[in-house]
């Protein structure tokens, strides 16, 4: 009798069961407000609609400079040849792995900015890595016979149009998903807010109405924020499947542009870019290790490494206990996510795109929704042990954090040939052999990105962390009291500690890639 | 009355507004040879998929050595459960297993492990002359030896219909020759059935077999 492991049924259903807990426990009467209209009602309000429209105009024009910014830098760390261009597009992705409230403080520091402008620009800094990873991706599809067709009859500049071309529906898809991830952002403009002029984003609004301990009033408050997220990441999505063509021609990659007389001023550029959205706020940060004023004692170095020794010895066991937690929730997506990424990659057209953005939805709830949800569902008489222990905080990252492991997966498995899969289907492998020997043994180096990006995500989450009991002694918790009460060089140095702690998996990872990629 | 190795009728198949197979039939006994030319895009590769049981098709009946595999388009007979076996235009190897692993992932799914596997996997590796590559993976094969090693994986289970999905189109005259030179070889221990698709009527005859035509209308003549 044929196994039932064959058909990949079983093993999907059980990982979508598992996933959709996660999704509909926490954010069930978040997404039930939302199918009851609340959205629209919710706006009738004319000082909610102001803050709301307000965060929506703040949120796209963050998104635009994000694209402004990302776009140039993946065409030249990725396409082009300029002095340093493997490092800066190793160095690139990182700004995504650091709380956006370190480059707020960075920013604040380095140019005296706050208020509503600054909260935009540094969202844009903070997500301009989006649109530059996935035009990169896009960039490196391009055939060869294309780019050099196109540098023949017009020279760099059709060849640049030709690359912009090329990348426009994932520059399309990173600027909404830049757009979700500063829409729901509440740290950086609580923070500008607190330094300069006073102004509300939505978020907050949502916030104000979680801590009234009434839930649903809460989730009434964010349902016109999680419709207008699903709406954008599905816009986004179906933009990239819409005018996303396939490069045809020779299968030879294209190779990256020489700039000939002009490298130093493209490098330049280059290296301007990513100081914007990466170096700059961290030398600031390094600055401030020491910093003091005039009277102060000792020099810069002595204090600042007081600073970093202040910081190891308070924050040790907080920044243990997040990596624990991030890791467990690192590992749950190691097991659920390539079933659910192989499910997306076989379902196509709009069935694939909503259940891409349903997978989505904890990602795209506000963090502080998602956090209430499992708090409700959760804080209930003889459950104490769970409700204030790690499992609960495990299972809520895993949750908000799977569907980065899923997408990732999701996008390295639609590289890989149709045969390969139909091959092993014709032999009758299992489905769990099948998932593992076509699909995630020759993708491992991502499918270990995938649950590396979910630990370092984990730990650098803030709002989820404030609200759960179990997460509250964490990384991200000392880090934001820490800077809401004072801005010394303890703080500098814990969120430098943090910045550099979550940076080393994924360099290690890089380095590692690369130097398989040279043996190869 | 005898079982025919492939019986299929009325096949219709579209994509979306766009239809790729119209009213197609095929009959098959075993051993017989069939080579399908038409053009690119004129749904080749869709029919050997749909008789494959990796696709479902609008409408259609297909029996294979007697066994109904699809009604009513709906396939009825898993892949895994056909008997038979395709050769992937662009050959679908597994590139974290070995040579000699296709050939045992596809012996284990019919209960045949250990030793035994082995043993059929080194002869059958022997039989395509590539018994020297049974520990390398498809990273390390030229562009001929992965084609006798995907021809392999398809051999070794011994199946009963076997689909080649243009399984010479890239090569040159020569090399091709021997492709078929080795493909006679290995089908005359055998007694399957064949069917090949192919854009190109040179390949198609070198089969040595019947040879259909699969026009623009998507039928088959």
């Amino acid at each position: 009798m044929p196994s039932p492991l064959r058909h990949p049924a079983a093993l999907q259903g059980l990982a979508v069961l598992i996933a959709l807990g996660l999704v509909i426990g926490p954010l069930g009467p978040l997404l039930w407000a939302v199918l009851r209209g609340d959205a629209i009602t919710q706006l009738s309000e004319p000082r909610v609609a102001l803050v709301f429209w307000r965060s929506v105009w703040m949120a796209a024009l963050s998104a635009g400079l994000a694209v402004a910014v990302g776009l140039p830098l993946a065409i030249l760390a990725y396409r082009t040849r300029i002095w340093g261009a493997e490092l800066l597009a190793m160095l690139m992705p990182l700004t995504l792995l650091l709380p956006p409230l370190l480059m707020a403080q960075g920013w604040n520091g380095l140019t005296g900015w706050d208020g509503l402008w600054a909260s935009v620009f540094v969202l844009g800094m903070c997500y301009a890595p989006l649109p530059a990873l996935l035009a990169s991706r896009a960039l490196r599809t391009q055939s060869a016979a294309a780019h050099e067709t196109a540098l023949m009859l017009g020279g760099r500049k059709l060849a640049l149009r030709e690359m912009v071309r090329t990348a426009r529906p994932a520059v399309i898809l990173g600027a909404s998903l830049a757009f979700l991830f500063a829409i729901t952002d509440f740290a950086v403009p609580d923070y500008m807010a607190a330094l300069g002029e006073t102004f509300g984003v939505y978020p907050g609004h949502v916030y104000t109405h979680f801590r009234d301990d009434d839930y649903w009033s809460g989730a009434r408050a964010a349902a016109p924020l999680v419709l207008l997220c699903g709406l954008v990441l599905y816009l986004g999505l179906w933009a990239r499947d819409h005018w996303g063509a396939e490069e045809v021609g020779s299968e030879r990659q294209a190779q990256s542009m020489d700039w000939g007389r002009q490298t130093a001023l493209t490098s330049l550029i280059g290296w301007s870019l990513l100081s914007l959205t990466l170096l700059a706020p961290l030398v600031r940060i390094v600055y401030e290790l020491g910093v003091a004023g005039p009277e102060a004692p000792g020099t810069w170095s002595t204090r600042a490494s007081e600073s970093v020794q202040a910081a190891l010895d308070r924050g040790r066991e907080d920044i243990g206990r997040s990596f624990r937690n991030g890791a467990m929730a690192g590992g749950l997506a190691l097991l659920l996510a390539p079933a659910l990424a192989h499910l997306l990659v076989r379902t196509k057209g709009w069935c694939g795109r909503s259940i891409m953005t349903l997978t989505a939805l904890p990602l795209l709830a506000p963090g502080v929704g998602y956090g209430m949800g499992a708090i409700s569902f959760a804080n209930r008489p003889g459950w104490s042990n769970f409700y204030q222990g790690t499992g609960l905080v495990v299972l809520v990252f895993a949750g908000r954090f799977l569907p980065i492991a899923v997408f990732l997966l999701a996008e390295r498995f639609r590289s890989v040939p149709r045969s390969r899969d139909d091959a092993a289907v014709l032999h009758g492998l299992s489905y769990p052999r099948r998932l593992i020997q076509v699909f995630v043994a020759p993708q491992a180096s991502a499918w270990l990105l995938a649950a590396t990006l979910v630990v370092v995500f984990a730990v650098r989450e803030l709002d989820l962390a404030i609200l759960l009991p179990g997460a509250n002694q964490s990384a991200a918790v000392r880090y934001f009291n820490a800077l809401h009460f004072a801005r010394d060089g303890f703080v500098a140095a814990f969120g430098l500690l943090i910045a550099i702690l979550l940076f080393l998996p994924v360099m290690a990872y890089a380095a590692w890639t690369s130097l398989c990629r040279r043996d190869d | 009355m005898t079982n025919l190795a492939l019986d299929l009728r009325e096949l219709h198949c579209s994509f979306g507004d766009r239809q790729v197979l119209h009213n197609v039939a095929l009959q098959l006994e075993a051993g017989d040879r069939v080579a399908i030319t038409g053009r690119s895009g004129h749904g080749k590769t869709t029919l050997l998929r749909v008789l494959a049981g990796l696709q479902d098709a609008d409408q259609g009946e297909l029996k294979l050595h007697g066994r109904i595999a699809m009604q009513g388009g709906q396939s009825t007979l898993a892949a895994w459960e056909r008997s038979l076996q395709l050769v992937f235009q662009d050959l679908g190897l597994w590139p974290t297993r070995t040579v000699a692993q296709h050939l045992m992932d596809a012996l284990a799914a019919q209960g045949i492990r250990g030793a035994k596997a082995k043993q059929r996997s080194a002869e059958t590796l022997k039989a395509l002359s590539i018994a020297e590559l049974f520990d390398r993976k498809p990273s390390r094969l030229s562009g001929g030896e992965a084609r006798r090693v995907a021809l392999a994986r398809a051999l070794v289970s011994r199946p009963q219909l076997l689909l080649l999905d243009e399984p010479f189109a890239s090569l040159d005259a020569e090399s091709r020759a021997d492709g078929f030179a080795l493909l006679e070889q290995v089908l005359a221990e055998s007694n399957a059935a064949v069917v090949l698709v192919t854009h190109d009527h040179e390949e198609a005859k070198q089969l040595n077999g019947r040879i259909l035509q699969l026009n623009e209308e998507g039928q088959l003549r």
